[in-house]
């Protein structure tokens, strides 16, 4: 599924106010990219990885999650869910002006992407 | 001692059968060798006036009367006449009518006796309950007063008790022992959590009832810090409905669909998603920054919900670790048919769950 992810991403990406991605894809392999120095790409590939083990949590509580969005002071951050395990997170500036549209519909676009 | 020293135990019968309440007076007053003064009411009317005259050990009641059945009448003392003692009498005791009159307040439900053994058990079942009451200090009904002020005043006086408070939608009590507050119940909670549940209610019905220990001590320390700590999570309570408004927390609209059914909360497809469009809240919790449970609704397992805003308080803070974005504000949960809304302030956690949101909405 890389070379896919990767080509879907370029199709889509960036939008206004992404500042970064990473992805984690079914086999455990895990890749980003930055847009701005705000965040390293190790930060955003650590971040994904607590946010995945957080989300696989939320099984506890009999929640299902497909899409999840921490909004923190600075910044949104989308996680994508998809069946095989593969997720993606969206990083992006918290500014009341940017819509989360162009973050969901990324989103929605990859939990249906071909394994 | 001499008779003239000895207080007499007084007894009220009501029961419409005149034949019958002149055959317990005499019958009963003679059993008890002139210990028991015998008083008889044909109607609940002619009971109240002499409660209102009399202060009464024991009160027995019969169930089948006319114009207001025994239950109800024993409903309606529960509130005119709190603390009171009450028996039932009827002539067919079936479990669904022992369950009932148990359930709001009776002490004791006899059958009305047909034999000299018959009246003998009553006699000696109504002697000893008499002498549970306390015969010194004072009985009366106080209207308007808080929960925190009873409490105290058991506290203060190093009493043992049990407070039983209930309204529409809950029951609860807590457990005071030798002027400490050991417990406390209400619903699926226990503990702190119930205590301060309970000491939130604006309004409901309080009985005390005597102190028996509890199924365990789930509370320690000092009555007064938990009673400040009582005090201090309703006022964070009001500011929050001062800032947010009651619409925060009360659904603007109830849901119709049939019941969950299942064993705990989960966004499932038995939410019943509206087919209007419109989104429906299911469940709110509110806590407060330590944990106790200051509102909630329709919520099937608290303790889950508040576990779960602990642990996203707890993720939150090592993503705010990880990397430069700031305070935690909430997280946004989309599910296939619903969304949850977890905010995380410092001295508050909010859980809200909705119906599925129309597409994009999750913002």
């Amino acid at each position: 599924m890389n070379g896919s992810l990767e080509e879907f991403l370029a199709g889509r990406l960036p939008f206004p106010g992404l500042a970064a991605w990473s992805a984690r894809l079914s086999d455990h392999t895990t890749t980003s990219h930055c847009y701005s120095d705000w965040f390293a790409a190790q930060q955003a590939e650590q971040t994904l990885g607590r946010l995945a083990l957080a989300a696989d949590s939320l099984g506890n509580h009999r929640i299902q999650p497909v899409r999840l969005s921490w909004v923190f002071e600075h910044a949104r951050i989308y996680l994508g869910l998809r069946r095989d395990g593969a997720c993606l997170a969206l990083f992006v500036e918290n500014r009341p002006d940017l819509s989360p549209t162009a973050a969901e519909n990324v989103l929605d676009e990859f939990a249906q992407l071909p394994a | 001692m001499s008779g003239e020293n000895v207080r007499r135990k007084q007894f009220l019968f009501v029961d419409d059968d005149a034949g019958f309440l002149d055959g317990m007076r005499e019958l009963f007053t003679a059993m008890s060798q002139e210990t028991w003064e015998v008083f008889t009411a044909e109607s609940h009317a002619q009971a109240l006036a002499l409660l209102q005259q009399q202060r009464m050990d024991v009160l027995v009641l019969d169930i089948g009367m006319p114009i207001m059945d025994g239950f109800q009448f024993l409903r309606l003392l529960g509130r005119t006449h709190p603390g009171q003692q009450i028996v039932m009498l009827t002539g067919h005791a079936d479990d669904d009518r022992r369950k009932s009159c148990l359930d709001n307040g009776a002490a004791l439900v006899l059958e009305k006796p047909v034999s000299s053994a018959g009246f003998g058990a009553v006699f000696a079942a109504l002697d000893a309950l008499a002498d549970t009451q306390p015969h010194t200090g004072f009985r009366g009904m106080m209207r308007r007063v808080g929960l925190q002020e009873v409490l105290q005043m058991e506290c203060l006086g190093r009493k043992s008790s049990i407070l039983e408070i209930s309204t529409a939608k809950t029951r609860g009590r807590i457990f005071i022992c030798d002027g400490s507050i050991v417990h406390a119940e209400s619903g699926t909670l226990q503990g702190e959590v119930a205590l301060y549940s309970l000491l939130g209610l604006q309004d409901g019905d309080f009985n005390l009832l005597t102190f028996r220990e509890p199924p365990r001590r789930t509370i320690q320390g000092q009555w007064e810090s938990l009673l400040m700590e009582a005090a201090r999570l309703t006022d964070e309570r009001a500011d929050f409905l001062n800032t947010h408004g009651m619409n925060a927390l009360v659904p603007p609209e109830i849901p119709s669909a049939s019941p969950d059914t299942s064993p705990s909360p989960s966004v499932s497809a038995a939410d019943s998603a509206p087919r209007d469009g419109t989104v429906r809240i299911l469940e709110t919790v509110l806590c407060s920054g330590s944990g106790e449970i200051l509102y909630e609704w329709e919520c099937k397992s608290l303790e889950s919900r508040r576990r779960l805003l602990e642990q996203i308080e707890q993720q939150a803070a090592e993503v705010s670790a990880l990397a430069p974005v700031g305070r935690f504000d909430r997280l946004e949960i989309a599910a296939q048919d619903g969304r949850i809304v977890c905010h995380v302030r410092p001295n508050l956690r909010l859980f809200v769950r909705s119906s599925a949101a129309a597409e994009g909405v999750i913002a």
